[in-house]
């Protein structure tokens, strides 16, 4: 992420901070940048990568919706809550982030593999599928009940009904018709 | 003392020796876990990124079941339970949030009202059980004074405000439990409350692995013999990576994990088998029998 950069006090765009301000339950603006939350951060400081979420609340407020949403770092919060814990002001870095990445899912932009994880969910109830396989596994290695069996079936129009589905491409990838 | 069990997607698919060991410890203490019928997703962290509402759909849902039961739920993933609480929290303070899932969930003949508790096993322990009670039931020793390193997670503890189970910062809970079984005691180390990386797994797994590396390099350095986990990702992160992690960095040495009730039910007396020892990873873990003093 280009961290340095030059912006025009004419250019500052609220819009960004506008699409979601209003669900937060606390002032993102009283953030004042003193960057307890970074220096918090397990990625920041040692997850090898230049993640920030000092920088992400600076990028918001600068209104640079681009450097934000299109941008790697706002999916590697770990959301271990350790900023927010910390944050003098009470702003809440993994609340921000969850509705950034929010925004950016409408946008189709979302780690790869989590379309799949999705897609998972809404066949097996579950991330991962727990069958007969897995069953005969826990009874005899384990002396474990069979998994009472999820139900996929209201998990899946769950998703149909609010469109969860769409937002994952979720007919598509599993190539499922109506 | 009686809960309904939601195990969540990670623990029935990889961790059966988590589950086993929960069921035979629970079960000596008294506690009675009913099995949550139509189980399925939590919510998830990662759904909840995706999409709020649907997370707040499907964490309503297995709220909505328990409460058909009229049971608090007794959770062993820290994610699961981070899902849960967050969203029944929430629900309890945003009516309009609760009449809009509601609306949702009348199509399925299901209704969240806000009437029962989400627990982590630990808090299960710690409160509701009491230290006391579970001392009485850590009979057999361990031979030598043994320093582990418990590791919470981090949905256990934050954020407080929802979670409210002990500080933040410097959790206790479980350092009083292990503290409790006669030759072990646990020690500090400097990764305690940092993540261990298992949320960005499937984002950016050098991430991820750097962070693993951070707690197990650390607790070797503390002299720690073994980590002591209670979250199916926290043991993802620290148990089954840590193969991974050892190649990366050339590390001359393994750190052991166990899930918390397999070291409690070692002192309870319960086998390698019965715990499900045998599955964790690290195979050292295994070795911890050969710690214990057994009775003439």
């Amino acid at each position: 992420m280009t961290t340095e950069k030059v912006v025009r006090l004419s250019d500052v765009d609220l819009r960004l901070a506008e699409e979601f301000i209003e669900d937060l339950t606390f002032d993102l603006f009283a953030c004042y940048q003193c960057g307890t939350c970074t220096g918090s951060c397990p990625v920041a400081r040692f997850g090898g990568e230049e993640f920030s979420p000092r920088n992400i609340i600076r990028l918001i407020m600068m209104g640079d919706r681009d450097a934000v949403l299109h941008n790697s770092l706002i999916w590697l919060c770990t959301s271990c809550y350790v900023c927010e814990e910390r944050c003098p002001q009470d702003v809440k870095p993994p609340e921000i982030i969850v509705k950034l990445r929010n925004i950016a899912s409408k946008e189709d932009i979302l780690p790869d593999a989590w379309p799949d994880i999705a897609a998972n969910i809404l066949t097996f109830g579950l991330m991962n599928e727990v069958g007969e396989y897995e069953n005969k596994i826990r009874q005899t290695r384990f002396k474990l009940p069979e998994l009472p069996t999820p139900d996929s079936d209201t998990i899946k129009k769950l998703a149909e009904k609010i469109k969860f589905d769409v937002l994952v491409h979720f007919k598509e990838k599993s190539g499922e018709k109506e | 003392m009686k809960y309904t069990l939601f195990l969540g997607c990670t623990i029935p698919e990889k961790m059966n020796g988590y589950e086993a060991s929960t069921r035979v410890v629970a079960s000596e203490l008294g506690v009675e876990l009913i099995d949550l019928p139509d189980s399925g997703c939590c919510g998830s962290p990662i759904i909840r990124s995706i999409d709020e509402h649907y997370y707040t759909l499907l964490a309503a849902r297995v709220l909505a079941t328990a409460e058909n039961m009229g049971l608090d739920i007794c959770a062993l993933c820290n994610g699961c339970v981070g899902s849960l609480i967050h969203a029944n929290d929430a629900l309890k303070k945003d009516d309009t949030l609760k009449e809009y899932v509601n609306n949702v969930l009348s199509d399925f003949d299901l209704e969240y009202k806000g009437t029962i508790e989400v627990k982590h096993f630990l808090k299960v322990l710690y409160e509701d059980v009491g230290l006391a009670r579970i001392k009485e039931h850590l009979k057999i020793p361990f031979k030598d004074d043994l320093k582990v390193g418990a590791y919470y997670g981090c949905h256990m503890l934050r954020p407080y405000e929802i979670m409210h189970h002990g500080d933040p910062e410097r959790p206790v809970q479980m350092d009083e439990i292990i503290n409790m079984i006669p030759g072990i005691s646990a020690g500090d180390y400097q990764g305690k409350i940092s993540c261990c990386g298992a949320p960005v797994l499937s984002v950016n797994p050098d991430v991820a692995w750097r962070l693993t590396h951070r707690i197990i390099s650390t607790a070797h350095a503390a002299d720690l013999r073994a980590l002591i986990t209670i979250c199916p990702f926290c043991s993802l992160s620290l148990d089954l990576n840590q193969i991974k992690v050892k190649e990366l960095w050339n590390l001359d040495y393994e750190i052991p994990v166990l899930h918390l009730p397999q070291l409690m039910g070692l002192s309870m007396g319960f086998g390698v088998r019965e715990l499900g020892l045998f599955e964790n990873r690290v195979k050292s873990a295994m070795k911890f029998t050969q710690f214990l003093l057994k009775s003439e």
